[in-house]
């Protein structure tokens, strides 16, 4: 149907006149039935996450003695462990943990995608055997390699021993040098199926035409995985990097029950460390400000988080 | 710029797929350098299988492919130094349209400096100077075609394949494309080895077009030679429309006549060299025919329906003994007078009807 010049002049004034408004209050305003429907679940949440971490704050600036009234003390706990040695020694650990888990299992997850990606006979049994460590509980994880790694009637010392190669049973787990590389070990192996599982799902989604054009323009195997695979795999990458570096952070199963943080607090991280405070030592309060500290952490993690999930949302606006 | 292109040779090339499915059958095929040749045929002809074998997407079960006399199989795509523009573009959505272009060279090592002048160079052949940044995704179907072709060009490539490279663009836009097409390979000197079904861009662009049936070519020749002078039913009603009739010829010189049956008469009058008591077939083109007098040969006929398509009026007609002509006039306004049941002569001259190589079953 063909339009008029002034209907075409008013539309285009409507048009103007829904511009999306600046402010963020107006803006939810006009999207008050959605709200309403999520608000169940909204409620859901404040009870089951809000208040926890509303009164982890108000504990947070308390003395909590094991006996008597909660005593304010304003930033106190906040300082005492900014200013400890420890918490840097444990601060170190966990960016040694993250950072090192994190890497190793996304070279050898991504690795994994890329041959578990090809055609070969027996894939799927390959692809079930690369699943194996994630679906293995962490408890059972860690019993299975601390088994592994005991000094007396472990696997890997008994096996070097029977071979010839070491005259000694091998110290790990009660060694501060070993303990936390062997650590790194397991989470590594634990990890990498879950890189595995979303780098294939990237892999997956690379267009075929796009790597044959690559081909024919001359790239090799490895350029066109530079040049085509690798940025078409970029949102993939950063959320999995991403999630994988929440997961180390809070991850406790495998430290807790293989080494406990020792030996000598060697593989204490902040979030064993922050248990021991509360259920060991009993200090709620600076238990609470630790983990305060390591909340502000992670939602500066989650911002990055949802500005990758929602990077191809600004793009499509 | 003027790129001297290679001679592509195809020498008993077969495909097989899954070890069962014959897709091409020991097709021979030789590709002048510079010349645009193009493979025209149904889905399922064999035409694209012949092309992936070329880019080295697809092996061969046996035969070779040659440029200048250098065996290609064996090799992988991005050893073969060929270009090649695919339907869907195929352009690297995270790259702009300079680094698209550029990217071949970059595979090839030149240095920035040398890869900046070839692209502007072919932007420039693709008249698209001044499009150097933007991504693909901000481009027009259209422009998009002509960043994949200049990237396709840009190394100077002995061989370009296209693999029905028109195919994604409205009608407009791929009529204009076509006279780009053409420019740039007549401007470029390159071979190319062009795929499509749609005959009349067959016709358009290609100096030769090799028609493909069921893994074969079953004739190659120019557009003219395909359009004026097909070789078997199958390119004859492919390649245009015709008006096909069977029968046996009888009679000599200008009382020779096609006996279609049911008493039906088709004048031969000038065809010599006709196999006496063997069924043939015959092909003349809707346009060729004339309504009226003054042609050689002619029949009798009664309108049946008449068709209005702007410059041109489409006519069927039937003889008394159920043969039937379509003929296609310019539209000069006579479509007043024609209309169905009206009876007309139907007249061509004999140059313009073609026997058919191939026998009838």
């Amino acid at each position: 149907m063909a339009v008029s010049a002034p209907q075409q002049a008013t539309g285009q004034v409507a048009t103007r006149n829904r511009r999306e408004p600046k402010n963020v209050f107006q803006r939810a305003y006009r999207q008050w039935a959605d709200y309403t429907y999520i608000m169940p679940a909204l409620l859901a949440m404040f009870f089951v996450i809000a208040y926890p971490i509303a009164y982890t704050i108000y504990l947070s600036f308390y003395s909590t003695p094991t006996a008597g009234e909660n005593v304010w003390n304003g930033l106190t706990n906040y300082t005492s462990i900014i200013t400890a040695e420890r918490f840097w020694m444990i601060t170190q650990n966990t960016m040694y943990w993250t950072i090192v888990s994190t890497i190793l299992a996304f070279i050898i997850g991504t690795a994994a995608a890329l041959v578990a990606q090809r055609e070969f006979i027996g894939r799927g049994l390959v692809r079930g055997i690369f699943l194996i460590p994630w679906v293995i509980s962490h408890v059972a994880t860690a019993y299975i390699w601390v088994w592994i790694f005991h000094s007396d009637y472990g696997l890997v010392s008994g096996m070097l021993m029977d071979l010839g190669i070491i005259s000694s049973p091998l110290v790990i787990l009660d060694s501060t040098t070993w303990a936390m590389p062997a650590l790194i070990l397991v989470n590594v192996w634990k990890d990498f199926p879950f890189i595995m599982i979303m780098m294939l799902a990237g892999l997956q989604t690379v267009p075929e035409h796009l790597l044959r054009a690559a081909k024919i323009d001359g790239a090799s195997t490895w350029a066109q995985f530079r040049h085509v695979t690798l940025p078409h795999l970029k949102g993939v990458i950063i959320i999995t990097l991403l999630l994988t570096i929440v997961m180390n952070l809070n991850h406790f199963t495998l430290p807790w029950i293989m080494t406990g943080g020792g030996p000598a607090s060697s593989t204490h991280i902040w979030i064993t460390e922050v248990y021991a405070l509360a259920f060991r030592s009993l200090r709620f309060g600076i238990a609470s400000a630790f983990s305060v500290i390591l909340f502000i952490i992670m939602m500066s993690m989650a911002y990055f988080y949802v500005k990758a999930m929602t990077a191809g949302d600004d793009r499509r606006r | 710029m003027l790129i001297n292109g290679a001679r592509l040779q195809l020498q008993d090339l077969s495909i097989v797929y899954d070890g069962q499915i014959t897709a091409v059958d020991s097709v021979s095929l030789d590709v002048e350098p510079g010349e645009f040749l193009t493979l025209l045929g149904p889905s399922g002809s064999g035409k694209t299988s012949i092309l992936m074998t070329v880019a080295g997407f697809v092996p061969a079960a046996s035969g070779r492919v040659l440029v200048d006399g250098d065996d290609l199989l064996g090799r992988p795509p991005n050893e073969r130094n060929l270009g090649m523009v695919f339907q869907d573009y195929a352009l690297f959505p995270h790259m702009s349209v300079a680094e698209n272009i550029g990217f071949p060279l970059k595979m090839r090592n030149w240095s920035k400096a040398d890869i900046k002048q070839a692209v502007d160079g072919a932007l420039e052949m693709v008249r698209l100077t001044g499009y150097e940044n933007r991504r693909p995704t901000q481009l027009s179907g259209g422009e998009q075609q002509r960043v994949a072709l200049a990237r396709s060009t840009v190394f100077d490539p002995p061989v370009l394949l296209m693999d029905e490279p028109l195919g994604a663009l409205d009608r407009q836009l791929r009529e204009h494309l076509q006279t780009e097409l053409k420019r740039v390979q007549s401007r470029t000197g390159i071979t190319t080895l062009y795929v499509t079904h749609d005959q009349q861009e067959a016709m358009t662009l290609s100096d030769r077009i090799a028609v493909m049936r069921d893994g074969r070519i079953e004739q190659i020749g120019t557009p003219a030679e395909l359009y004026d002078r097909p070789a078997t039913r199958f390119v004859a009603s492919f390649v245009g429309e015709t008006n096909l009739f069977r029968g046996r010829p009888t009679g000599s010189g200008s009382g020779a006549m096609l006996e279609t049956g049911n008493g039906g008469q088709i004048p031969l009058d000038g065809i010599a060299d006709l196999p006496r008591d063997e069924m043939i077939e015959i092909s003349i083109r809707p346009e060729r025919l004339t309504i009226g007098g003054g042609a050689r040969c002619t029949v009798e006929a009664t309108i049946v329906e008449v068709g209005f398509a702007g410059e041109m009026i489409r006519v069927t007609a039937q003889t008394s003994s159920g043969d039937q002509f379509r003929i296609k006039q310019q539209n000069r306004g006579q479509a007043g007078q024609l209309s169905a049941g009206t009876s007309i002569q139907i007249g061509w001259n004999p140059e313009d009807l073609v026997v058919l190589e191939q026998p009838v079953d």
